[in-house]
């Protein structure tokens, strides 16, 4: 072997063995986060949350909005977000935006332009019922009014069905702002099911969750791992042919 | 130019985009000649949460199911999620036999083929097996395997349900 060949060489052994090294943390974390990756069904990633305020200020999630709620017997609807809360309670997951709510010592109805939700007293579903622009809902003496492009509709029987009706009930549900304690817990509450483990983890992953930076080193550590792993293959090869030929003399 | 309108108007036609086919009340009707009875409902209690879960591979995320009931013929519009949005199916069963099975409402991005009467026609007459597995096998649509899944769940629990009311 030549004397370029072997400082090349020993070049080569030198950086595979540092690079090795430097990199060792950065391949454990892209290891561990893609093991995790891997698995988001079973893990259930995608339906657990950041509470950190920590890394919920690092990605400068804030919850600014107020609630809009609805005062039923002596409980609260509101709705933050994509979230349904009776009280503090997170009961549903909706994207159209709460219109009213009524409740008897049986049931609670949340009023959605085209859903009406059927809830216990305890806020668990008892029946997701669709009907098509709701503009309204009350309650008078245990019947549910709602009233839909400038017909009103009353039910009887728990909503399962609807009978026209030119009876105007005496006061329709409306907006009430929630004690304001009560507002910023759900404010924090509502934070808390922003981010989720997933995103949380795929940005590691990525080097997305370090910024512009992370992307970048995360890119070399590839460049890195690729070059480490053809110097190993160069080093195991060389190794093989060298033990060959000692064989064959 | 030309090329450009046409591609952008394939994409609006595409099924994807289309989220209701038919109301439930329309199926309902339609099921029913025009002249529907009032709906019914059934609770599920405690004793039923159980073969329900069972059937759906979760808990059930309601307590009541309502039908429709008229001779020998009832109507169920059930509603399940197919990957992460939620599947309406109407399905009308005679004398403990899925007549047909429908999809009302299809919100997910992928698995739409389930709409088509290639697919549902294969539930045609099938019944519910004590162990709680449909009469006959149900073929897949590759790429559309979790809706397949909610559409097979549903006419199992629509049978189950009939089963019930009919004791």
């Amino acid at each position: 072997m030549s004397h370029f060949n072997r400082a090349f060489s020993k070049l080569l052994y030198k950086g595979h063995r540092h690079i090795g090294f430097a990199i060792s943390l950065i391949l454990i974390l892209l290891s561990l986060t893609g093991i995790a990756l891997n698995h988001t069904s079973e893990l259930q990633l995608d339906q657990r949350f950041i509470k950190s305020s920590f890394i919920l200020d690092w990605y400068g999630i804030t919850s600014a909005k107020s609630p809009i709620s609805y005062a039923i017997q002596t409980h609260w609807l509101s709705q933050l977000e994509d979230t349904l809360y009776l009280d503090h309670k997170a009961i549903l997951e909706t994207k159209e935006p709460l219109i009213g709510a009524v409740s008897t010592p049986n049931f609670t109805v949340a009023a959605f332009p085209n859903t009406l939700q059927l809830l216990t007293p305890k806020g668990e579903l008892i029946e997701s019922i669709s009907k098509a622009n709701i503009e309204k809902i009350a309650l008078q003496k245990n019947l549910i009014f709602i009233q839909n492009q400038q017909q009103i509709y009353v039910s009887s029987d728990q909503l399962l069905s609807w009978q026209k009706t030119k009876q105007q009930p005496e006061a329709w549900s409306q907006k009430s702002p929630l004690p304001a304690m009560m507002a910023e817990e759900l404010k924090q509450k509502s934070r808390e099911r922003i981010l989720d483990y997933e995103r949380l983890i795929l940005d590691i992953h990525s080097g997305r969750f370090f910024g512009t930076w992370g992307v970048y080193l995360m890119d070399v550590s590839a460049i890195l791992l690729i070059f480490l792993a053809i110097t190993g293959m160069w080093f195991w090869l060389r190794h093989s042919i060298k033990r060959m030929n000692k064989r064959n003399h | 130019m030309y090329k450009f309108y046409f591609l952008i108007s394939l994409c609006f036609s595409s099924p994807i985009w289309a989220t209701q086919y038919q109301s439930p009340n329309d199926f309902v009707s339609e099921a029913f000649s025009g002249t529907p009875p009032a709906p019914q409902s059934l609770w599920v209690t405690s004793a039923l949460k159980e073969t329900v879960a069972n059937i759906l591979q979760h808990k059930p995320g309601f307590m009541r199911t309502r039908y429709w009931q008229a001779d020998n013929k009832t109507v169920w519009i059930l509603k399940e999620i197919g990957k992460t949005q939620l599947i309406t199916v109407g399905i009308i069963i005679q004398d403990n036999k899925i007549q047909s099975i429908k999809v009302l409402d299809f919100k997910e991005s992928r698995g739409w083929e389930v709409k088509h009467s290639f697919f549902t026609d294969q539930f045609k007459s099938i019944t519910i097996n004590p162990d709680l597995s449909l009469s006959q096998r149900i073929d897949g649509i590759s790429g559309a395997t979790l809706s397949v899944h909610a559409l097979t769940k549903t006419a199992k629990l629509a049978l189950f349900f009939n089963q019930q009311i009919n004791q």
